[in-house]
């Protein structure tokens, strides 16, 4: 998966398996440890319910036009 | 062109000058860098004025792109570097903590302040809006190193080596920063744990 982290819009640990799943992405035992802690997992679901805020369009007019320049002129 | 091409080759692409490639990832990452930014910096003015900047330095910087590194090092890397070195010219801001004031350029009080007695949360939702402000300020309570981490970890579900890519620390280092932001996390929202269960 080259493009996991953003292409998921910010989703990804909402997206994550339960535990015991193979949730720990890859990490070995110690991601894995500290999902075991019950507490820990109850912390997690504070976290992940957070709200993400939309960026502000100012500026993505200028980043394109940005874009557009360096393509024509690299 | 197809949007779920991966990164690294839209970045190829719009090294060849398409620029619908950087659209792509411009939309792809967007979102997700600003609030990457935003619950590092803890302030929505800057977060904006750093995610452009982030772009811009992407878009400058595209021709030194190497395919070899995945694209969301790179681009959190700079982001990192912008949120680091916004944090460091603001240092001599008092550290938000939970016994300090949490603006220091007013009497808003502290994060225990603004933990409420079992008698205050009266219903989930409110609970939750609640808590979910503690969780930001607890964030911000984070130390820099701690709170980097636990944002990618988290937040971004990148693997502990790839943020050690992203910090420039070794992995082991990168383990235990997560560790104490855990720690110090589970102290902060100890007591509010268990009047979010309480709530109805």
């Amino acid at each position: 998966m080259t493009s996991s982290h953003g292409s998921r819009d910010g989703l990804a640990s909402r997206a994550r398996p339960p535990e015991g799943e193979g949730g720990d992405g890859g990490d070995g035992g110690e991601f894995a440890e500290r999902d075991e802690v019950p507490e820990l997992r109850a912390m997690r679901s504070v976290w992940l319910a957070m709200r993400d805020e939309d960026p502000p369009e100012r500026g993505l007019a200028e980043l394109l036009a940005a874009a557009r320049a360096k393509a024509v002129a690299p | 062109m197809t949007t779920d091409a991966a990164d690294e080759d839209l970045m190829i692409r719009y090294q060849r000058g398409e620029v619908r490639a950087f659209e792509v990832l411009l939309s792809r990452h967007r979102k997700p860098v600003f609030n990457f930014i935003l619950r590092f910096v803890g302030d929505k003015e800057t977060a904006e004025d750093l995610l452009q900047e982030a772009f811009m330095r992407v878009i400058k910087g595209a021709e030194a792109y190497k395919r070899q590194a995945k694209f969301t090092t790179w681009l959190y890397t700079i982001a990192r570097n912008l949120c680091v070195d916004q944090t460091r010219r603001r240092k001599h801001r008092k550290h938000a903590s939970l016994d300090a004031p949490m603006d220091a350029s007013d009497d808003s009080g502290t994060l225990l302040d603004v933990i409420p007695s079992n008698e205050m949360a009266s219903d989930r939702k409110s609970v939750n809006k609640q808590l979910h402000e503690t969780m930001q300020r607890a964030i911000q309570a984070l130390g820099e190193e701690q709170r980097e981490v636990f944002l990618m970890r988290e937040f971004l579900d990148m693997p502990f080596k790839q943020i050690a890519d992203v910090v420039g620390v070794p992995e082991n280092t990168v383990k235990s920063r997560m560790r104490y932001a855990l720690e110090k996390l589970r102290l902060e929202l100890d007591e509010y744990k268990d009047v979010a269960k309480a709530a109805p």
